[in-house]
């Protein structure tokens, strides 16, 4: 249990009934919380306006607006949003999940409310809420005290080492999570053996400059532990959809043409992701994992999902289209060998009327005929597969 | 005096005689109040009785609403119960739903007489 003083906090009470919002500030001002009151959303954005609240006591059916509404509100209108505690008179199962998915900190029933519950309740929202500034607050000084790399303009591979290693033990301490995505330029090492170590130089600093155009400013990003490999720390999308969404941003992002000494060339680049503390509970853990994971996004731009690029070889663009628009999509989908005595679970992520680009759970020769079955697609359908790097598979429809 | 929830219940070593006060007044506001609520859920009784209608649910449930949880933070159980009942027979959606109401408020109106002296 926590011992937390909540001596000189300040906690809004949001009711529209006056009676409990005065028998509310009788009781925790005796904590010595300081209390403010508010019968409306509208009132309580103007108090969060002028001040900065520890927590927030609202109550779900108020006259005018309901408790859950004023709290997206609140979000939308707030960048430092309190912990909000839900204290209503409504005890319906459905209520209480809704007011959890939104993201409310507890759910006090008005019937049932012992004081010391409602005090144990803000001590512990509050401290959550101490914890989470605490990592906040470490996160912005070690980025404000780090190096710069002055090839890529982004913070230096010991530096980003130290950050993972501080933000691993105080996620360990706070029970947090976050997420690690390593990028690979695709073809770095080819271009410094065949162009030379300049070309490969001017290819960094521009995929850094365009990586850098592409960072969040809640974000994290250095140098990695090889010369073409870059970290992005993301602390606040703590599961792998999230931090694949953010991949998949970047990948957007640091995919385009250059040319280099009449070289032209097509570039993109490779992503693993690693999640602390699943995927690993240290920085070289998690950078081991996100390694093993890269080419899970694994397409170069220059080809289309049907079609193959060998790793050691430069891309050259040309002027070809593609003739079937590719659709990224995030859908289910089975591979269904030998008239279904093998069935293998994957996940479709380019579509085209051509063909597709598969990613299977766990790495293994994909054979080159079999069904693809998508998810709410209907009946499956033959494919030939085109190229496969790793779990990434890139087939063909046939006819 | 308080038999109910402990949020409003009696005095206890470092509660300020202040404090006290301050509970009893309100605990005394949510009588008065509750006699106007009263007089205002007769007025519907009436009504009902005569259109055989009944009037404004929304406002009705409002004020049970508001009553179930005053009630059970001050300190007065029976009150809060007998409010939760009308909060729950308003929205049955059954034909029977006016009659439950009815009762619902005729209760109510007795457990809130039953606080005046």
């Amino acid at each position: 249990m926590t011992n937390l003083s909540l001596f000189g906090r300040t906690v809004c009470i949001v009711d529209d009934d006056e009676i409990i919002r005065q028998l509310m500030t009788v009781k925790l001002r005796e904590y010595g919380i300081s209390v403010m009151e508010a019968s409306t959303g509208p009132e309580l954005f103007a108090i969060m306006g002028r001040m900065q609240l520890d927590c927030i006591l609202m109550d779900y059916a108020l006259a005018s607006d309901n408790g859950l509404f004023v709290h997206d509100q609140l979000r939308q209108r707030f960048l430092n949003v309190p912990p909000v505690i839900m204290l209503t008179s409504d005890d319906s199962q459905r209520t209480i999940i809704k007011a959890f998915r939104t993201g409310v900190q507890d759910y006090l029933i008005k019937k049932d409310l012992r004081i010391e519950d409602l005090f144990r309740s803000i001590q512990l929202a509050i401290e959550r809420r101490d914890k989470d500034d605490a990592i906040k607050a470490e996160f912005e000084r070690l980025k404000s005290h780090a190096d710069i790399d002055e090839v890529t303009g982004l913070y230096r591979g010991e530096i980003v080492q130290t950050m993972l290693a501080s933000l691993a033990t105080l996620s360990a301490k706070a029970g947090k999570s976050f997420a690690i995505i390593l990028i690979q330029i695709d073809q770095f090492k080819t271009v410094q053996a065949q162009a030379g170590q300049v070309p490969a130089r001017r290819l960094l600093s521009v995929f850094a400059t365009k990586l850098r155009g592409a960072i969040r400013e809640a974000d994290i990003c250095g140098r990695g532990d090889e010369q073409d490999s870059f970290i992005y720390i993301v602390d606040h999308a703590v599961n792998r959809l999230g931090a694949e969404t953010t991949a998949e941003r970047l990948k957007q992002a640091v995919s385009f043409d250059l040319n280099l000494d009449r070289l032209n060339l097509s570039i993109s680049a490779d992503f693993g992701i690693a999640i602390f503390p699943e995927n690993g509970d240290s920085p070289e853990a998690l950078i081991r994992s996100a390694r093993a994971d890269l080419g899970y996004l694994a397409i170069d731009s220059a080809t289309s999902a049907e079609g193959h690029a060998p790793a050691d070889a430069i891309v050259v663009k040309t002027d070809e289209r593609r003739v079937n628009a590719r659709k990224r999509v995030f859908k289910g989908g089975k591979i269904v060998v030998n008239e279904g005595r093998l069935v293998l679970d994957c996940s479709v992520r380019d579509l085209s009327e051509a063909g597709a680009r598969l990613r299977v759970a766990t790495e293994f020769d994909v054979p080159e005929l079999f069904e693809l079955r998508v998810f709410g697609s209907g009946e499956g359908r033959s494919v030939r597969m085109i190229w496969q790097h790793g779990k990434e598979v890139g087939v063909e429809f046939v006819k | 005096v308080s038999e109910g929830n402990p949020i409003a219940g009696g005095s206890y070593v470092g509660q300020s005689v202040e404090s006290q006060r301050h509970i009893q007044d309100l605990r005394q506001r949510l009588i008065e109040r509750s006699a106007l609520d009263a007089n205002e859920l007769e007025r519907r009784l009436e009504e009902f009785a005569s259109t055989g209608v009944m009037p404004q649910r929304d406002l009705t449930r409002r004020i049970a609403h508001r009553m179930v949880g005053a009630a059970a933070i001050l300190g007065f159980p029976d009150l809060s119960a007998a409010a939760e009942k009308l909060m729950n027979a308003i929205g049955s959606e059954t034909e029977a739903e006016p009659v439950r109401i009815a009762y619902a408020i005729k209760t109510l109106i007795e457990a809130i007489r039953s606080l005046s002296p």
